[in-house]
């Protein structure tokens, strides 16, 4: 390779100042996808997360333990799995999703639900049971006592809901998978960087790579700035 | 609290639309080799399909195996593949209907330009294989049942030689890396030309052989057949392969050129010859 | 019709252990009551029982007239409990304060008037734009008291108003707790000791391995004696003018 660091990072950087149209239709697709799959899947799984902090049932600590592990499957084989269930030849060829963004939104949907449920529940084991009673007590009924409690732990919630937009919107193997990485439509950052990286583009793969971590950079930024500066309350 | 609910529930709203919008096009849905991908034909050829008849084409660039499978599943409309005698198999067990041979190019064997195996300038690579297996060289395999790593497997078993002496190693990814991977081992391996063209000015790898007849590399377009599943776009699919294999089409692969060189020859008017 | 809050053979146990078992208690609107014991005697959780925050093992604790609807699972909004150590939501002062009213779908004028006159009845006006979580416990005490005394109440159970607080602090929130009796507000106290708050009820309970009894007031000012007396020394005035 004659190619040093240094002028790839160059060309990285005239790709993304230069507003190249297909690096702009990927990063679109990445973030389309991403933010879909997380809206869709943040209010149930909070909602799972708030009862499985809330509700004393047997069996409590397994379903626990489950979603624990569930978080660190790896995405392939959340994307073999769909792919199987997606195909016109699986249980929901009917729906004809296997290559398309919806697909790629269920797989998403799949990868971050655990980790949004085990943070929530986090979240709410956080909060002082008193918060629940005052609640309660000044007249709210049980689900306006949630969205108080969920207002309590507001921070940690977002902090979940990071959590789980970095893991889908980094990952390479469901999307590559189920979506199938057609430009346009389903190729997003991480496959384009995979498919970048295997031509021997790594100027665009940088590129890529770099909005990522400028993402990453403004999230977490946001995040710290409306929670304060980390202190205890 | 309400405000933000109503706007959060309507960007979610959007978000919906947005993905549905897509589907109510002319989707052609085309299952291919990396090796055409990744040369940049496509790129070239598409567009002027997709806008003379107002379709879109959702590339999937894979391996030959796995386009053969997407087929047989019904996930794609159409393959272009270059596997022949898993295409025979593939039409006679009744997966795809209506297979046109659209353009050859060859495989040529490519290696370190210290060439420990002493195959360079042969044409022979039943021989040159032989000769990288007895000098242990390090060769780089596909690994990925793609149709160069099929056309590797029948050369392998024409040498005489059992894949999987010392230096042998497969790493089950597409063509381009393969050839990263050689140049970065400093091993020998086999490739189609437009790949070997489209990376050859950042590889130090060099030509080893070429022209022999047994590397010969017919691509061949098979529409999905649509008796076994419903919902495929089969008038798009074939609108597509008679385009390619018309004069237009035709004359748009001589065209294409990496570096002032052929990759493609169309090969419409002639009848393949399959080993 | 006056506001009746009768208990009928309520027993709570923790696994095997008996908690405490309650045959009979009336109590009827604008009685004071003082609820005596020592720690662990399960006072806590008795006024938890009251306010149907908890569940009793059996027994009924009987709120009349019904407010609750069947299709509701609010707990009766007529009685309100208030923790040891108020729990505060993470905002403003304000916003606290007008938490039980918007639930109730007052207009947004009438919260806004409303939660003004329970910050000054409170004396908490000039801490009104404040986050709650920086107020100190005495403030924090009066936050409570507020948040319960804008939803007008008619039983107001507070779980050891005093523990944690200072003389001073102590003073104003029996000035408020006078206040509420004036107004009609039943209201009971738990504590395991006499003070400023305990001194204006009229009524007193000693609940003492695992039976409640009624006891007169000579009685449990005796018992802490002391404390008692430092807290009488002080002038009426003294506080109700802060």
């Amino acid at each position: 390779m004659d190619m040093s660091l240094l002028s790839t990072c160059k060309e990285a950087l005239a790709l993304l100042f230069n507003l190249d149209a297909e690096l702009w239709s990927i990063i679109g697709v990445s973030f389309r996808v991403s933010i879909m799959a997380i809206l869709l899947s943040a209010i149930p799984a909070i909602l799972v997360g708030f009862l499985l902090a809330i509700i004393d049932f047997p069996g409590r600590w397994v379903l626990i333990a489950v979603f624990n592990a569930l978080m660190s499957v790896p995405t392939v084989v959340i994307g073999l799995t769909l792919y199987l269930l997606l195909s016109r030849n699986g249980p929901f060829g009917e729906l004809h999703l296997l290559f398309s963004q919806p697909a790629m939104v269920i797989g998403q949907i799949l990868l971050c639900f655990p980790i949004l449920v085990c943070m929530s529940h986090a979240a709410f084991q956080g909060i002082d049971r008193r918060a629940w009673e005052t609640a309660r007590t000044l007249g709210a009924h049980c689900g306006r006592a949630a969205i108080t409690l969920a207002c309590e732990a507001r921070f940690a919630l977002l902090a979940a809901m990071l959590a789980g937009f970095s893991r889908i919107i980094s990952e390479v193997g469901c999307s590559m998978m189920v979506g199938g990485n057609i430009l346009g439509y389903s190729r997003n950052i991480p496959t384009a960087i995979a498919l970048e990286t295997s031509k021997g583009e790594f100027a665009q793969g940088i590129a890529l790579g770099l909005v990522l971590l400028l993402l990453a950079l403004v999230l977490n930024f946001a995040l710290a700035s409306v929670r304060g500066k980390g202190q205890l309350v | 609290m309400k405000k933000w609910i109503s706007c959060l529930s309507s960007i979610t709203l959007l978000f919906c639309l947005s993905l549905t919008v897509s589907a109510a096009e002319n989707i052609i849905r085309l299952a291919t080799t990396t090796s055409t991908y990744n040369s940049g034909l496509l790129d070239e050829l598409l567009p002027v399909f997709e806008q003379k008849y107002g379709a879109k084409i959702h590339v999937l660039s894979v391996g030959t195996g796995k386009a053969l499978r997407m087929g047989r599943d019904g996930d794609v409309d159409l393959l272009m593949t270059h596997a022949p005698a898993a295409e025979r198999t593939f039409i006679e067990q009744g997966h795809g209907i209506e297979a046109k041979s659209v353009m050859y190019n060859d495989f040529v064997v490519v290696g370190p330009s210290n060439d420990p195996a002493g195959i360079e300038g042969g044409s022979d690579a039943v021989s040159a294989l032989r000769a990288i297996a007895e000098s242990q060289s390090v060769f780089i395999s596909r690994g990925d049942d793609s149709g160069t790593h099929k056309k590797e497997l029948a050369l392998w078993k024409s040498a005489g030689v059992a894949a999987g002496f010392d230096g042998y190693k497969e790493i089950g990814q597409g063509m381009g890396k393969v050839l990263q991977v050689s140049d970065e081992l400093q091993g020998y391996t086999l490739t189609d030309r437009g790949t070997w063209l489209a990376y050859q000015h950042r590889l130090q790898l060099k030509m080893m052989v070429a022209g022999d007849e047994r590397l010969f590399n017919p691509y061949q377009v098979i529409l999905v057949n649509p008796a076994s599943y419903e919902g495929l776009n089969t008038e798009g699919a074939r609108a597509l392969a008679q385009w390619l294999v018309s004069a237009e089409g035709q004359t748009l692969i001589n065209n294409f050129r990496i570096n002032g060189e052929v990759l493609f020859h169309g090969s419409a008017q002639q009848v393949v010859t399959n080993q | 019709m006056g506001l009746e809050l009768n208990i009928d053979n309520l027993v709570k146990r923790f696994g095997t252990r008996e908690l405490f078992t309650i045959e009979k208690l009336r109590i009827t609107e604008g009685e004071s009551l003082h609820l005596k014991g020592e720690n662990g005697a399960g006072k806590t959780t008795l006024m938890k029982i009251m306010a149907g925050l908890e569940k009793p093992c059996s027994g009924k604790v009987m709120v009349t007239p019904k407010q609750r609807r069947w299709w509701s699972n609010r707990i009766h909004p007529d009685v309100i409990y208030l923790h040891q150590t108020p729990y505060v939501f993470m905002s403003t002062v304000i916003d606290n304060v007008a938490y039980g009213l918007k639930l109730r779908g007052g207009s947004r004028q009438e919260v806004k008037t409303k939660v003004q006159q329970a910050l000054v009845w409170a004396r908490l006006g000039h801490l009104a734009e404040h986050p709650a979580c920086s107020l100190s416990g005495g403030e924090r005490q009066r936050l409570a008291l507020a948040r319960a005394w804008i939803l007008a109440p008619r039983i107001l159970l507070l779980d050891e108003p005093t523990a944690n607080l200072d003389r001073h602090s102590v003073s104003t929130v029996a000035e408020l707790v006078r206040q509420l009796l004036e107004q009609g507000t039943t209201v009971m106290v738990s504590s395991h000791q006499s003070n400023r708050v305990t001194e204006l009820c009229t009524r007193h309970l000693l609940l003492e391995s695992g039976a409640l009894h009624e006891s007169s007031s000579l009685e449990s000012s005796s018992l802490e004696s002391v404390l008692y007396e430092v807290d009488t020394k002080m002038e009426p005035q003294h506080y109700v003018q802060h």
